[in-house]
């Protein structure tokens, strides 16, 4: 198929092939490192993820990452809340913030560490995505959700959304003798996501972009998607995840143990800005030869790198599985 | 409308010319007239940004596989950014190479370029003579931002036979001139085609692999030109002229098969591309002298340029004895078909030579796209249509050269009317240019002026290729605009030396960047929400020195420049261009060893291109390696320099005609300068830059024969 970047590849390729290459330095002057930061604070939540790591020049790349006496400033709407360390995964640290958060509010996230100058960012919690869901059984291994966008302005404007869907799988134990109480094991379930849209190409052949991707967001998959600016009245996305049905697990004289899985969905409007940044379009190898416009996502991170961005969330709440 | 090739004072010279007796018009009375607009006029030194070549000037010099290329020697001159190595790039006072107005006898061309920009489409043989503004633009011209590419073709001669015949490496050419009635009749014919498909095609058919697919394909480039020239009167001029630069590039491999289902199917599968762009024009023009005060110059004109890629596939899958056959079907395409009028009124009164004119431009722009997938009796479209926009543009200039002594100054104004759809635009161009000979030797110069643009490329990949569109200026996607202050000093130090010196200070608003990088193929109907609009501001000096003998001709053209942009969606702050090439020198040095032999030496150098790399790197869970960068072009790749060595042996005939050997050494020295960078990590993970180089020492020849 022609699709334009393998075929631009393609003939970069054979221009390498018939060139002579030459290492060099990175043309950079190294003036240090940087902090890297994400925050993805939205309402509806008690709980917002901050996370922060080192970037390092690439100049030094490969040096160690490791950040120390780090702090971090936490406010909404100019109120100070106390962000507490959570765990570090990899070179990444993550902190945690109680605090609720309503439409509407700003929030500001600082931080530091030693060798490193500081960082701020601001963000503000947008509108919620106007977006229904409805779910099937598609089929015995697949859980179907459909999300609409209802848009009539035509105005051109994209919007940008994202899809969250975790599942918990509860063990519950009960037990014939009532003298013992019933016991429920509760774990998270992360999903892997299929996703197409029926109305929009997603689309890889015409825009040589996907237009519905997935990327990490708080540690989890998220959906990302954008509508075409209103033209489709009726955006459709249908992501997809593995169907369970509930059961008995084990039936005996002793206990028995129904596993029943329960689902959350949020979903969340996400900023122009913040689409772009987590779902960059940039070709890196063109963009290093030099054949292809800078369009970069800087983030909005001032002093260092990353993204604070508010998300407008509708969760469905925690829904009962559906029976086959 | 694009402009008008018609000098403003040419209406004197065709008068002076047109008055000449017959028996003195030869084939060189075009060069004659030329001759007197330098005379009658301000000298092209006395303007801030003109540059005046002829067809020696063309050919004089290195000839990149033999074949002389009129961009290339535009490449060469100060306040030119040649871009990435080969390319027909022409980056004039920081423009973004898509804003200079090519003109070929009045008729603009959208596509110049042949071989992805390997070479332009301007056949020297028949170029009389070039005029490149950089600056100081007259009122005739609009249209574009940058600069103004003017090349007038040269008329058959009335009084005898004659013409050329070149072969280089890539291409051949062949030109014949001469009259069709004496004196009132005469035809200019040339063409040009490459070589190139003669050699792939049957080394393409020896490639025939072990399944027996058949391989074809070839590319091939062809100009031709057509000039034919009526002199009714003693003061009319009437001139037809057709032109035709198109590229065409073909590829398949099929493969015939024979499979046991069912039934016997007899099918084939493999694949096939075309690409072919170019551009037509055809003109009319008629001059007129009333008088030797006054003249009258029209032009009608049709230009087309067009790009045309298609693609196909198609694959077999026998399964349960059951042939299932697959196609993929894509073609995009584009073109702009433009028709226009424009016609020019000159006199001069005592002090003032007035011009006045009108322009008018009808244009069509029609881009489309179209995929069709089939599986089996499957089939899905995903057709973005065509779409067509369609566009007038009208204009009046008037201009008035007032000449008082040693002071000259001319004051112009263009008023563009541009109509597209709901979209209007007017767009008032003040033009100011002046001039002072402060000596017989020193001429003081500076102009102002303000140039609009209403037809923009959509192109997001920095490569000439045909995937690239001319779209119109809509209600969404607004003309550009700029306005340049220059100002320099030409002086004649000795009979020998001359001098130019200059600076400039240039600002473009609504500055357009396509910002579908994912794409070569944007969707048509979603072109406009891909650009993104910015500010460009560019400053520097320009040095050229020449020392002219009658043996030896040397020159040096030095630049110093700045060429930012600021464009929110890239950048909060203003940034350094890609081709934000500090300083650009070019020493040219040509001698004639005897009147038989002459050799030419150019030394090119210039600030490494810039290009865009990480500063900083973090690892991220559950993505890796993620690049960070604090701003576009931050990086300065290696400087590039090259030598061109060329030498001609001339031999004249008994008969009067003359063969001219040329061989060239294209980078004598084998510099291998950078066109590509990319970023990678070596064996210890260290980020490293690669960068790659293409152009090793070329050398070539060519022989000519003019008869």
């Amino acid at each position: 198929m022609m699709k334009a970047i393998p075929f631009i590849i393609a003939t970069m390729s054979i221009v390498l092939l018939a060139s002579c290459e030459k290492e060099i330095g990175l043309p950079l002057k190294s003036d240090g490192g940087r902090l890297y930061l994400e925050c993805f604070p939205s309402n509806g939540h008690d709980t917002t993820y901050i996370s922060l790591a080192a970037a390092l020049p690439a100049t030094e790349y490969g040096a160690s990452a490791e950040l120390s006496n780090i702090s971090i400033d936490f406010k909404v709407n100019g109120v100070p809340a106390i962000p507490e360390f959570h765990s570090k995964t990899g070179d990444v640290y993550n902190y945690i913030v109680e605090v609720p958060l309503e439409t509407g509010d700003e929030v500001s996230v600082a931080a530091g560490a030693d060798g490193y100058p500081s960082v701020t960012s601001v963000s503000y919690i947008p509108e919620g995505a106007d977006i229904e869901m409805t779910r099937e059984i598609y089929n015995y291994g697949t859980l179907r959700h459909r999300f609409t966008v209802h848009r009539e302005d035509n105005s051109g404007e994209k919007r940008y959304y994202g899809i969250v869907i975790i599942g918990e799988r509860r063990m519950e134990t009960t037990y014939p003798d009532p003298e013992k109480e019933p016991e429920t094991e509760i774990s998270r379930i992360t999903f892997k996501y299929k996703l197409y849209s029926p109305v929009q190409p997603s689309d890889a052949e015409v825009l040589d972009y996907e237009t519905i991707v997935t990327c990490p967001v708080n540690g989890t998959d998220m959906v990302l998607f954008e509508d075409d600016g209103g033209k489709t009245p009726d955006m459709e996305v249908i992501v997809d995840i593995p169907y369970d049905r509930d059961k008995y697990w084990e039936i005996g004289p002793e206990k028995n143990v129904f596993r029943r899985t329960l689902y959350l969905v949020k979903m969340f409007s996400v900023t122009p800005h913040a689409y772009d940044y987590l779902n960059p379009k940039i070709n890196e190898s063109l963009l290093f030869a030099g054949l292809v416009p800078p369009f970069i996502s800087y983030g909005n991170v001032d002093g260092g790198y990353g993204l604070n961005a508010g998300m407008g969330c509708i969760s469905s709440g925690w829904m009962e599985n559906l029976v086959l | 409308m694009k402009g008008c090739h018609i000098h403003w004072i040419s209406s004197l010279v065709a008068f002076l010319c047109l008055n000449l007796p017959a028996a003195s018009r030869g084939m060189e009375a075009a060069d004659t007239l030329e001759q007197a607009v330098i005379s009658t006029a301000r000298s092209p030194q006395a303007y801030t940004g003109l540059k005046r070549l002829d067809r020696d000037d063309l050919l004089t010099g290195t000839a990149l596989l033999g074949t002389p290329d009129l961009i290339k020697v535009l490449q060469n001159l100060s306040g030119v950014a040649s871009g990435m190595e080969l390319m027909s790039g022409l980056y004039v006072r920081g423009g973004d190479g898509s804003d200079n107005l090519f003109l070929l006898d009045g008729v603009p061309l959208f596509q110049v370029s042949h071989l992805a920009g390997l070479f332009s489409s301007f056949n020297t043989d028949v170029i009389r003579s070039v005029d490149f503004y950089k600056s100081g633009f007259p009122s005739r011209f609009g249209g574009k931002l940058s600069s103004v590419v003017d090349v007038t073709t040269k008329d058959g001669s009335m009084e005898k036979f004659g013409g050329t015949f070149s072969i280089g490496l890539l291409d051949g050419r062949l030109a014949l001139n001469g009259p069709i009635i004496r004196d009132k009749l005469s035809y200019d014919v040339a063409i040009r085609r490459s070589w190139l498909d003669a050699i792939m095609s049957p080394l393409l058919a020896l490639d025939k692999s072990e399944d027996g697919a058949k391989t074809r394909g070839g590319y091939a480039l062809f100009d031709s030109n057509v000039n034919i020239t009526y002199i009714p009167g003693s003061n009319d001029k009437i001139n037809f002229r057709f032109f035709a630069g198109t590229d065409n590039f073909k590829y398949s491999k099929i493969t015939e098969e024979k499979l046991y289902g069912k039934e016997i199917y007899y099918t084939d599968e493999g694949n096939r591309m075309g690409l072919s762009w170019g551009n037509l024009a055809a003109s009319a023009s008629w001059k007129h002298v009333f008088s030797r005060r006054s003249s009258l110059s029209a032009i009608l004109y049709y230009t087309r340029g067009y790009s045309d890629i298609s693609d196909w596939q198609k694959s077999n899958n026998l399964q349960n004895d059951v042939l299932t056959t697959m196609t993929y079907t894509e073609r995009a395409s584009g073109s702009v078909d433009a028709a226009g009028f424009k016609g020019l009124f000159s006199f001069s009164s005592g002090h003032h030579n007035i011009s006045a004119g009108a322009e008018y431009q009808s244009a069509w722009y029609m881009p489309s796209r179209s995929l069709e997938k089939t599986t089996g009796e499957t089939v899905l479209n995903s057709d973005s249509g065509t779409i067509m926009y369609r566009t007038d543009e009208a204009s009046v200039f008037v201009e008035d050269e007032m000449v008082y002594g040693p002071f000259s100054f001319t004051a112009g104004v263009r008023l563009d009317g541009y109509f597209s759809g709901d979209a209007v635009y007017i767009r008032p161009q003040p033009r100011v240019s002046t001039s002072f000979d402060i000596t017989e030797n020193i001429i003081a110069k500076a102009s102002y002026e303000l140039m609009s643009q209403y037809s923009h490329l959509l192109s997001s990949i920095y490569l000439d290729l045909p995937t690239n569109l001319w779209m119109p200026s809509t209600s969404v996607v607004k003309p550009s605009d700029s306005q340049q202050a220059a100002a320099g000093v030409f002086a004649r130090i000795s009979r020998n030396w001359h001098l130019d010196v200059g600076g400039y200070y240039r600002t473009v608003s609504n500055c357009l960047i396509y910002s579908g990088s994912g794409s070569i193929f944007p969707p048509v109907d979603m072109w406009e929400d891909g650009f993104v609009s910015g500010l460009a501001r560019s400053y520097g000096a320009e040095l050229e020195a020449r020392y002219l003998s009658e043996k030896f001709l040397g020159s040096l053209a030095y630049t110093l420049s700045w060429s930012e942009r600021k464009f929110d969606r890239l950048h909060d702050t203003w940034f350094r261009d890609r081709f934000d090439n500090r300083h650009k020198l070019t020493l040219s040095a040509s001698y004639r060893i005897t009147d038989n032999i002459d050799i030419n030496a150019t030394w090119n150098y210039h600030s490494g291109n810039r290009v865009t790399i990480p500063e900083h790197i973090v690892t991220l869970e559950g993505i890796g390696r993620k690049y960070l960068f604090s701003g576009p072009y931050n990086a300065k790749m290696p400087d590039y320099h090259r030598l061109d060595l060329s030498c001609n042996f001339h031999r004249k005939t008994k008969r009067g005609n003359e063969s001219i050997w040329n061989i060239s050494i294209y980078n004598a020295y084998c510099r291998m300068n950078p066109i590509l960078m990319r970023v990678s990590f070596n064996p210890e993970s260290e980020p490293v830059a690669i960068v790659y180089s293409l152009v090793p020492i070329i050398p070539s020849f060519s022989y000519t024969f003019k008869f």
